[in-house]
């Protein structure tokens, strides 16, 4: 990708509230990026936005956790009828439990892949 | 008016002649001559004549053709052909959109021309028919990978290229081997019964990208256009899916491959930083559902694949989308670069969400077809497999889809400030997102379409409490690994995967030959070699046009040669 | 009407020649001469119709019967090739005389020799008397080597020159081997000879004859060894004398091998008897590498499509070497389907010397861009001489491995393929040339008028179609190769 020379396209942005310009790369069919000074400044500046409060970040996961605890206590107090084909599947949580620890090895097992495979980002030029 | 009618009435009886696919191809050929909006348009109106063309033929229909003495195909027109051209035709629909405002002529017919013949190859009879298709798809889809005019990009589309006609190639070889073995051109269900339905066994398996077989998926994708992604990610391995389907349902070897398939892209997509190559691991990913369930090969199990295949073809091209427009706006699309995107791109954001919720959460269009395909497996008794879909469901969801929205549009704010996706992206992305959530929605219409009867009920409340607390549990893992710090940063990088092979051992080991031949030949062979140069260096020099038989002899020399081509002659005849 | 076809179709022409010559008005004679063209054509598609309802047409000149009268016969084989000739005179005469050197005012003299020429390839194909063949082929080999003493160049002249003495001795050859013939026989009608020459065909002057006919088609058909005269005459006569000359000078010579060989004296006599294909082969063969490693390495285009013309010369020798119905239905077909291909290619080398003002590949560099309907040809009838599946070529090959294939003969297959490699060599530098090298400093951006692109591209899609329509070739063409295998006997 060839960097154009000077930024004559560039978006208006407000570098006081921490905000960037998008690297200009050469891509085809590029137009309309230029940014007006007030659509820039309806964007909120770096660290303000919702979800970069740790406040806002801290109530989504206790209400994430809120849920899981009603579906699995869903399972607990038997409020409707579970059924498969294998009997595991019918204790109480195992979709829950199997979800939990699928994810968690699947990162664990892929961070000891990093260890093998990971290379320069240029490696094959 | 009624001669306008008599047109379009003439126009529409031209177009009935021809097999669908075929009207996107030759029309593929105006659109260099067209500009502008008319050129637009034109490139709107060929899929959306191509799907009333289809929608207008009954089922059952057929059309033929002879070439030599071969009777090919080129129409057989039946459910499941039905269902794949139907989604193949909408998503050329909604990436003629997205592309509407890429002006390049090239990329635009190839485009078109990609499209068609894959769709042409869904209803290709014979396996003629299907290899010119196959070559055809082959061909025209590297243009979107060079159009992005780099060179990274015009080495992945050269590697892209030779791996998908070396697919067309063994179709080929196959095709040959088994009319040899059985007579037969028909491309109905063959069965790995000989060598050369091996071969072509191997053909589709390149195409599905099979493991080993896989990376020139994760390779190319990410290097073609914005534009020339969210077409690819549609046909080509869908394409593959079809033709096993079709040949090889029901084939064993299958299941353990579909199951391998589906788990180990995972592993690559969670550390790769790349996030249009993290969706092609996830395309992969999917994909070994569908592998599955054409290896269970029971009605239920085509059933989910064909159905899998059409929610996958939506939810996955409104997520290349997203991110094809993350890449428009923002010029990268790397993990570690992007975040805090939701500010400036909030409706593409909310689609992109839609998009990755469509990959397995009720109401969506996963929800209703993966779990055909998980339960088929679970019916049949293949319990590891059955467990490995399900762990797979589970990381799918997280690393494919929270992670591509979570590091695109949340996470850190990298301060990037950007306006929203063009208005033809976002009506594209609208339309895909639309189509997601009804089908998840409104199941029933996509069942009707199966090629067998279903009487499958995905909203059963045992069923959405369990996938609920499966992928929720899924995020809270994500939230914990974060929280806890155990979750890998995003890092520039490059990972290597089996494409390692031929683009690294294979140089290696062709440079450890080459010098060990060099060091046999400067031992013991170096006259041969010399002699080698020698006659190559003779056969320029004498066919050179100042050579001997590069140039025009005199004519006496041809006086002589007739005198001796007589005498032989005479020679022989005594 | 339609019973004087045959005579009709030779007459024409040849009548008209002298016409021009009087009537001397460009635009009169060249309407003439066009419409003479347009005509034969009619007239070979129309005896193309006879000769497939009724297998062999025969019109006896004055009612007298043979062998005492001249009668002209046709079957399937030479209406096909009769089809051809005036197929591509057809689509190539409109261009006319441009870039030659024939001065303002005297373009007369060019249509009548075109037209003598034309007459004289249609008679050879069409009689049925093996005088009446010398004679056909003398008056077009005359007006052959006036037209190639047209070109624009001065070399063009000794091209002529050479031509006309290699020509000379090829057409006496043939004259020696029917001499001795008609000695042998007393007969001049080929369906005559073919009978008496039953009894005598052990003799070693039949054996003398045929070696001396053989050697002479040989020489017009430019068989490897024998080959010298083409690649000059083409590089250097006018472009679409070239197109026409490539077209279908050889394709008859092919016609009169197949003659010579399947109807007159029987296949059993020469391969079993006389090892014909001992020769053959291997000098097709031959043919097939050197005609396209010479072309590999040639730097003028017009040069390049010669040598590759020996090449594909070697294949439709190639296919009748087989001695199979296959193996002739391959040669026959090819006739064709070069005629197109390789029509086309002289025609785009028309275009460019016309806008280039050479043909050399140096000077070709970005005509991609330059020219790009004239490249985008160059490149269509280029995938053909490769063969690659939905052209002409493709057809032509597969006939031909097909037809070795049934033979058994493997490493002839191998050889096929192989060389198609090398063509795909010289078509890639072409297309390397134009599309893949800047073009140079100034060069003029011009494409060729539409009097030049609508023949040529005429040609190239014909190509095309034909590449995926082929009953009208390879159909016909088996049914010619199983009249003429079945006729001899």
């Amino acid at each position: 990708m060839s960097e154009e020379g000077p930024l004559s396209e560039a978006p208006e942005v407000d570098e006081a509230r921490g905000h960037r310009q998008a690297p200009q790369v050469d891509l085809h069919g590029r137009e309309g990026h230029t940014l007006s000074a007030a659509e820039s400044a309806r964007i909120p500046a770096v660290g303000e936005g919702w979800f970069e409060q740790p406040s806002n970040i801290n109530k989504i996961i206790w209400a994430l956790v809120a849920v899981c605890v009603a579906s699995v206590g869903a399972d607990l107090f038997s409020l409707y009828h579970k059924h498969g084909h294998y009997g595991f599947q019918e204790w109480i949580g195992f979709d829950a439990f199997y979800g939990f620890v699928s994810c968690v090895l699947l990162v664990l097992v892929a961070k000891q892949l990093r260890k093998v495979s990971m290379r320069d980002e240029n490696y094959y030029d | 008016m009624t001669e306008g009618a008599a047109l379009i009435d003439g126009g529409a009886r031209l177009a009935a002649m021809l097999p669908p696919g075929w009207i996107m191809m030759l029309g593929a050929l105006v659109v260099p001559l067209l500009r502008g909006p008319v050129r637009q348009g034109w490139m709107l109106a060929l899929p959306v004549l191509g799907l009333f063309q289809m929608l207008a033929l009954p089922l059952g229909s057929e059309m033929s053709a002879t070439f030599f003495a071969y009777e090919l195909e080129l129409l057989r027109f039946d459910s499941i052909a039905r269902a794949f051209g139907l989604v193949f035709h909408s998503a050329a629909i909604l990436s003629v959109v997205y592309a509407m405002k890429n002006d390049s002529a090239l990329e635009g017919s190839a485009a078109l021309v990609y499209s068609g013949s894959a769709i042409s190859a869904v209803f290709a009879g014979d396996l003629i028919t299907l290899f010119i298709c196959w070559e055809l798809t082959a061909v025209s889809s590297v243009f979107l990978i060079w159009a992005s005019g780099n060179e990274r990009a015009n080495r992945s589309g050269m590697r892209y290229l030779i791996v998908q006609v070396g697919s067309g190639v063994l179709l080929l070889a196959g095709t040959i081997i088994h009319y040899a073995e059985t007579g037969s051109l028909a491309f109905d269900h063959l069965g790995l019964v000989g060598f050369g339905t091996g071969l072509i066994f191997v053909a589709f398996g390149i195409k599905a990208a099979f493991p080993f077989l896989h990376n020139w998926l994760q390779d190319a994708y990410p290097n073609a256009t914005v534009t020339g992604t969210v077409f690819l990610s549609a046909f080509t391995t869908k394409l593959a899916i079809y033709a096993l389907a079709r040949g090889f349902a029901g084939t064993e070897i299958l299941i353990p491959i579909g199951a391998v398939m589906a788990v180990f892209p995972i592993f690559y997509a969670v550390i790769e930083n790349d996030l249009r190559r993290v969706l092609a691991y996830g395309l992969n990913n999917q994909l070994g559902y569908m592998v599955v369930g054409v290896g269970i090969g029971t009605e239920f199990a085509l059933n989910g694949t064909v159905a899998h295949v059409v929610a996958h073809v939506i939810y996955k091209g409104l997520l290349f989308m997203s991110m094809g427009a993350v890449l428009y706006r923002v010029g990268t699309v790397k993990a570690s670069e992007l975040g805090g995107l939701y500010k400036s791109m909030p409706i593409t954001t909310l689609l992109c969400i839609v998009g990755a919720a469509s990959i397995s959460a009720p109401l969506t269009g996963g929800f209703v077809s993966k779990s055909m395909i998980v339960s088929a497996a679970a019916e049949e008794h293949y319990t590891v497999v059955f467990l490995v879909l399900l762990l797979a469901s589970a990381g799918a969801f997280l690393y494919l889809g929270i992670k591509v929205c979570f590091f695109a549009f949340f996470g850190q704010d990298r301060g990037f400030r950007v306006k929203e996706a063009p208005l033809n992206m976002l009506i594209a992305m609208g339309g895909a997102a639309a189509l997601c959530l009804g089908i998840g929605m409104f199941p029933g219409t996509l069942y009707g379409l199966l090629p067998y009867p279903v009487d499958y009920v995905p909203y059963t409340v045992s069923h959405v409490v369990t996938i609920l607390q499966l992928l929720l549990f899924s995020v809270l893992a994500f939230a914990f690994l974060r929280k806890a710090g155990l979750y890998p940063p995003e890092l520039r990088s490059t990972l290597l995967d089996s494409d390692w092979i031929y683009r690294r051992m294979l140089p290696w080991i062709n440079d450890g030959l080459a010098f060990a031949y060099n060091r046999a030949v400067d031992r013991g062979l170096g006259p041969a070699r010399g002699l080698l140069s020698q006659v190559m260096s003779t056969v320029e020099r004498i066919h050179r046009p100042d050579g001997v038989l590069g140039n025009p002899w005199p004519t006496g020399a041809t006086t002589l040669w007739a005198a001796i081509m007589l005498f032989a002659l005479l020679l022989l005849s005594y | 009407m339609s019973e004087h076809f045959p005579a009709l179709q030779v007459l024409l022409p040849v009548l008209t020649a002298p016409l021009c010559l009087l009537l001397r008005h460009p635009t009169l004679v060249r309407v003439l001469s066009l419409a003479v063209t347009v005509g034969c054509l009619g007239i070979s598609l129309a005896l193309m119709e006879q000769a497939r309802e009724v297998g062999t047409v025969v019109y006896e000149f004055g009612n007298w019967p043979r062998p005492l009268g001249i009668e002209y016969a046709v079957d399937t084989t030479n209406a096909f090739v009769l089809v051809i000739v005036s197929m591509i005179a057809a689509v190539v005469l409109p261009i006319g005389c441009r870039n030659s050197q024939v001065p303002e005012g005297r373009e007369y003299l060019f249509y009548s020799a075109f037209l003598l020429c034309f007459g004289g390839l249609l008679g050879v194909a069409i009689t049925g008397d093996v005088f009446n063949i010398f004679v056909f082929l003398e008056i077009s080999s005359l007006a052959t080597y006036i037209l190639i003493a047209m070109g624009r160049d001065r070399r063009a002249i000794m091209a002529a020159y050479s031509y006309l003495i290699v020509g000379t001795i090829g057409a006496t050859f043939l004259l020696i081997g029917i001499g001795l013939l008609y000695q042998m026989t007393g007969t001049l009608n080929i369906a005559d000879l073919a009978v008496r020459l039953e009894d005598v065909k052990e003799t070693r002057t039949v054996i003398v004859a045929f070696a001396f006919a053989m050697v002479g088609i040989s020489i017009k058909l430019a068989v490897l060894p024998l080959h010298h005269w083409l690649p000059n005459a083409y590089t250097h006569a006018p472009p679409v004398v070239s197109a026409f000359l490539s077209a279908t000078a050889t394709k008859v010579a092919y016609y009169l091998m197949l003659r010579f060989i399947y109807t007159i004296l029987g296949a059993g006599f020469v391969f079993d008897v006389l090892q014909f294909d001992v020769i053959l082969t291997p000098l097709s063969l031959a043919a097939m590498f050197i005609g396209s490693l010479a072309a590999i390495y040639q730097t003028d285009f017009k040069r390049l499509l010669a040598y590759s013309s020996i090449a594909q010369i070697g294949y439709m020798t190639l296919g009748l070497s087989l001695n199979s119905e296959l193996g002739a239905a391959a040669g026959i077909v090819h006739l064709f389907n070069h005629a197109l291909m390789k029509g086309g290619l002289f025609l785009v080398a028309g275009c460019v010397l016309l806008r280039v003002g050479s043909t050399a590949i140096v000077d070709m560099r970005g005509l991609g861009s330059r020219m790009p309907l004239t490249a985008s040809a160059l490149v269509i009838a280029g995938l053909g001489m490769i063969g690659v599946p939905g052209t002409v070529g493709f057809v032509s090959k597969w006939a031909l491995v097909s037809a070795a294939l049934d033979q058994q003969a493997w490493q002839i297959t191998v050889l096929i393929l192989l060389s198609s490699l090398l063509a795909l060599v010289y078509v890639w530098r072409l297309i390397e040339v134009m599309y893949l090298t800047e073009a140079p400093e100034g060069a003029e951006r011009r494409e060729a008028p539409p009097l030049y692109l609508i023949p040529t591209w005429i040609l190239v899609l014909a190509s095309v179609y034909f590449g995926f329509n082929t009953e009208s070739t390879l159909g016909v063409a088996r049914a010619a190769a199983h009249q003429l295998l079945g006729g001899a006997g």
